[in-house]
């Protein structure tokens, strides 16, 4: 404990507080000024009239019929789409964590790059793969003569968003299920627990927390999605989002719109709430510092269902993926050919996209270098201020760190291109798209770091401060080394986010700051398939690279540390 | 190389349990991890009531011994018997044992009384049964009144008591602990494992401890099994290992003792400077051959004498000792380097050629002792206090 009013500790107690402003300044500026300033304009919107301000529109909206039938289905697909998450995540987090197969390093590394895929490249795969003379409807009326209609239904919004958030329940799973220590299962089987009794009395209360978690944060995902909507649910299916964007883009009606986002942001930022709670639940006091041994999915028949499961994991992720790939190497007039390719690296000006490819190739990885870095810096001195300095939980200051993904990106846009036209002027061209990347990417450095730092033991920092390191010197020789790892994950999800990132970018970027994502919207728009199809693999590429070596370089920094990174 | 069982290993047979079998049977056990042997050919027999501890380094494989009886591992190949009965093939939560992990692995998830109740629910024991049950544990192990609350509410001591509460509540025919008192502080830990002795005799229920702490082992234990590098060295009563140990490991790792190098010669044993004694005066040297032989020497076997005292000048003896024919005991002539209080009995620390020697000294004669520090004495060590080991 600290003695807060202690007149002797009063310098030291003065420099901790300074230190920690200090720490949390970047993060303020970027959330005040980026985000919580022009989105909180622009949602005042919704409530000014000729008199002032009133609550009359976002009341009336509460009993407008059709408001709430969209907030309804919103809500209901939401809930669809997060259980076939969780009936997607689990399994696969309960493999990642629990057993080893073939392929499962790759698998591990690569799994959250579906999490940042851009959804109009998700579309595109779903299109070409699920579409009535896509392979999956080709394959099936092959094997069983029928076909099923998939796109333009509820089912094709649902998959997507499985698509989507699987991975992240399955990492929030595995992460849960990593942490049970097995002396717990083990002990309820010598007690006379047999392997399901187990699971429901020690392995599910150890696991919810994690999956309750995931699935919420599946829900607000979903309620907040508005490209895959779009694109796949065809014109009967509208949520709030995409009603938006209606109002906002074709109909003009600003107030209304800025009502409709105020009403949806309170409805994800009560969900964005429910998930800090639950995340602070419970999973520690089942954790151990044994680590599970992984079991190898074997060729018994009791495994059978799971190699079942890995191949139907399997077609799901990788089909759509597999579908984009494949078609962009199709040729028109049959057999196979990189031309596309060949097209989007020596093209010069395409009039389409306003730009030469390339451009939007360079653009992309510029802005999320910039966008990564900036995130980075901000949320990790933002975690290391509260972790190291406050010391406790700040469940108001986290769920306001947490709003930039409750909040409509299309709000976030309409209100950032308002204030970088005012107040926000001064920030260059160049910097605008990498500030917004940073804002959204902000609370997943958040989320990743936090539980890596916790895990550093304070001890080890007075440890070496007692050797003589100043205070920056034990962070740069104790911390970082050990914390590398997490700002390693943190900064290959923020990299993966901006590049992924597409409709703020849609919306504020000048023509010569075209990205990879908008190109693929734009060579959508203009019906070239091919091309598309081609900038989303590389697309793709650039994500899953960086995963994938984020993954390695963590992998090697772990051989580095050798016997500290897993306790005995 | 496959030991012969050794001789410390044949109470257990003598005393049959019901129906004239071994409470626990442990019959040629091999386990292997990848490359590792962890249990590499362990035959134990437990006598019905019987505890026996399991001692060893980490990573001697006394663990997996553990988990391979309770079924939470898979021997290669070896059977596991239970009153008889062959439950190899059994899975952990039909062979009816009893287990306390090191770390206690209470379930967070529910109170006190809900885990020590767990095991009685889990064999369908109807409620008002259970409920009495779990009174009955708890005030065994004096937690009547924390029954509702949470494990993490407990101290280390408290939860290992709950974890052993837990564990009986079932009335298991075997009781398995794993490094049960290793998470506690060390004036907690001497108490619990005195309570954990008194309450197994009281239920004599066949027990198998683990542990890597040979006084906790010899503290509590009937008998005591030494294992090293998958295979049990010597089992026996802690007197047997104390006072006969049969390899060169057992005399290192069961109590503290000075290890000298001499030879067999006729009917003489040489050992250099330290003298020479008749063959016959060593216990269990009759059968050996010429060559060279090791033995052991416990500290309380050591006898100082003071200068001054009625024996002659240590140099002049010692010379003697090594030149002339075989005498009455081994003399040397040794400094005194350090005296380590022990309360009813302290360590010397000696200086012999060079060589670092403790002895035990009781008493008055720890007065006598720091008052010789950084001066010589005389030691002496009877030749029927040698314990002769097989070569290294």
């Amino acid at each position: 404990m600290h003695p807060s009013a202690g007149r002797g500790m009063g310098s030291a107690q003065r420099r901790r507080r300074r230190r920690a402003l200090l720490l949390l300044l970047p993060a303020a500026a970027l959330l005040t000024f980026v985000f919580y300033l022009p989105v909180g304009t622009a949602l005042l919107a919704g409530f000014r009239d000729e008199a002032g301000y009133s609550p009359a529109r976002f009341v009336a909206l509460l009993t407008d019929p059709y408001i709430l039938g969209l907030l309804r289905f919103t809500a209901w697909q939401a809930f669809l789409s997060a259980a076939l998450s969780v009936a997607i995540g689990v399994p696969l987090g309960y493999l990642l964590a629990n057993r080893s197969f073939p392929g499962k390093s790759l698998a591990a590394s690569l799994v959250m790059v579906p999490f940042v895929m851009p959804a109009i490249t998700v579309a595109l795969g779903f299109l070409i793969m699920y579409g009535v003379n896509g392979w999956f409807n080709e394959v099936l009326a092959g094997l069983f003569g029928f076909k099923v209609r998939v796109l333009h239904t509820l089912w094709a919004i649902v998959l997507a968003h499985a698509f989507y958030n699987g991975p992240l329940v399955a990492r929030m799973t595995q992460g849960a299920w990593e942490r049970l220590d097995p002396a717990l299962e083990e002990s309820a089987r010598t007690l006379g627990a047999g392997p399901f009794a187990v699971f429901r009395d020690v392995t599910l209360p150890a696991v919810m927390p994690g999956i309750l978690s995931g699935a919420v944060l599946a829900f607000i995902y979903c309620f907040m999605s508005f490209p895959i909507v779009l694109s796949l649910g065809g014109a009967r299916y509208s949520t709030l989002e995409v009603e938006i964007f209606t109002l906002m883009r074709v109909l003009l009606d600003y107030e209304m719109a800025a009502a409709l986002a105020a009403l949806q942001a309170c409805v994800s930022l009560l969900f964005a709430y429910i998930f800090l709670r639950l995340e602070g639940r419970a999973p520690y006091l089942f954790a151990s510092a044994r680590a599970r041994r992984a079991r190898p999915v074997g060729g018994r028949i009791r495994d059978a269902w799971l190699w079942a499961l890995l191949a139907a994991l399997t077609v799901f992720f990788v089909g759509p993926m597999a579908s984009i790939v494949a078609h962009s190497l199709t040729d028109p007039a049959g057999g196979v050919t990189a031309g596309a390719y060949a097209r989007l690296m020596t093209a010069g000006h395409d009039f389409h996209l306003g730009a030469p490819p390339v451009r939007s190739i360079q653009n992309s990885l510029r802005f999320a270098a910039l966008a990564a870095a900036i995130a980075l810096v901000s949320g990790a001195s933002f975690v290391y201020a509260t972790v190291r300095f406050v010391g406790r939980r700040l469940p108001f200051l986290e769920t306001l760190s947490l709003a930039p993904i409750a909040v409509s990106s299309v709000a976030l846009a309409y209100g950032l291109s308002v204030a970088f036209r005012g107040p926000l002027q001064v920030v260059p061209q160049d910097w605008r798209i990498p500030l917004v990347h940073a804002v959204l990417a902000f609370p997943f450095v958040v989320r990743a770091f936090r539980p890596v730092l916790q895990g550093v033991d304070a001890r080890l920092v007075e440890a070496a401060r007692l050797l003589g390191a100043g205070r920056w010197r034990a962070f740069v020789d104790v911390e970082l080394p050990m914390a590398a790892t997490g700002l390693l994950v943190a900064f290959a999800l923020s990299f993966g986010l901006s590049v992924s990132e597409t409709t703020a970018t849609l919306m504020l970027a000048r023509p010569d700051q075209v990205t990879m994502p908008v190109s693929v919207y734009r060579f959508l728009a203009a019906r070239d398939f091919r091309s598309a199809s081609a900038m989303a693999v590389l697309l793709m590429a650039v994500t899953g690279g960086v995963f994938w070596l984020a993954e390695m370089l963590a992998a090697w920094l772990r051989r580095r540390q050798g016997g500290t990174a897993h306790a005995s | 190389m496959h030991r012969e069982p050794p001789a410390g290993a044949a109470p257990a047979a003598k005393e049959p349990g019901p129906g004239g079998l071994p409470g626990l049977a442990l019959i040629d056990l091999h386990k292997r991890f990848g490359p590792v042997a962890a249990v590499d050919g362990v035959s134990l027999a437990v006598a019905e009531g019987e505890l026996v501890a399991v001692v060893g380094p980490s990573g001697c494989g006394k663990t997996t011994l553990l988990r391979l009886v309770a079924g939470l591992e898979q021997p290669d190949t070896g059977r596991v018997l239970i009153q008889g009965r062959d439950v190899t093939d059994l899975p952990p939560e039909r062979r009816d044992v009893g287990f306390v992990f090191q770390q206690f692995a209470l379930f967070p998830n529910m109170s006190v009384a809900g885990n020590v109740e767990y095991g009685l629910k889990r064999r369908g024991i109807p409620r008002a049964e259970r409920t009495r049950r779990v009174q009955e544990m708890l005030a065994m192990v004096g937690l009547a009144e924390l029954a509702h609350r949470r494990p993490d509410q407990l101290s280390a001591g408290q939860q290992q008591r709950v974890a052993l509460a837990r564990a009986l509540a079932p009335r298991p025919r075997t009781l398995l602990l794993d490094e049960p008192l290793s998470a506690l502080d060390a004036a907690i830990r001497v108490r619990l494992r005195e309570e954990l002795r008194e309450t197994q005799r009281r239920l004599g229920i066949t027990t198998l401890l683990v542990t890597h702490d040979q006084e906790e082992a010899l503290a509590i234990a009937d008998r005591v099994a030494v294992m090293h590098a998958g295979r049990l060295e010597q089992v026996g009563t802690p007197w047997e290992l104390y006072d006969r140990p049969q390899t060169r490991f057992v005399a290192g790792f069961i109590g503290r003792g000075n290890f000298v190098d001499g030879r067999v010669a006729g009917d003489v044993i040489d050992f250099g400077p330290l003298g020479r004694v008749p063959k016959a005066a060593v216990p269990g040297a009759g059968p050996l051959p010429d060559g060279p032989v090791q033995a052991l020497v416990r500290p309380e076997a050591v006898v100082l004498q003071w200068p001054g005292a009625p024996a002659a000048g240590a140099a002049r003896e010692e010379a003697a000792a090594a030149q002339g024919p075989a005498g009455s005991a081994l003399v040397a002539a040794a400094v005194i380097v350090d005296v380590i209080f022990g309360g009813e009995r302290s360590l010397v620390q000696l200086a012999v050629h060079g060589r670092p020697w403790i002895a035990a000294v009781f008493g008055a004669a720890v007065h006598a002792a720091v008052r010789h520090v950084g001066r010589p004495v005389t030691l002496r060590v009877p030749p029927a206090a040698l314990r002769l080991l097989p070569p290294a």
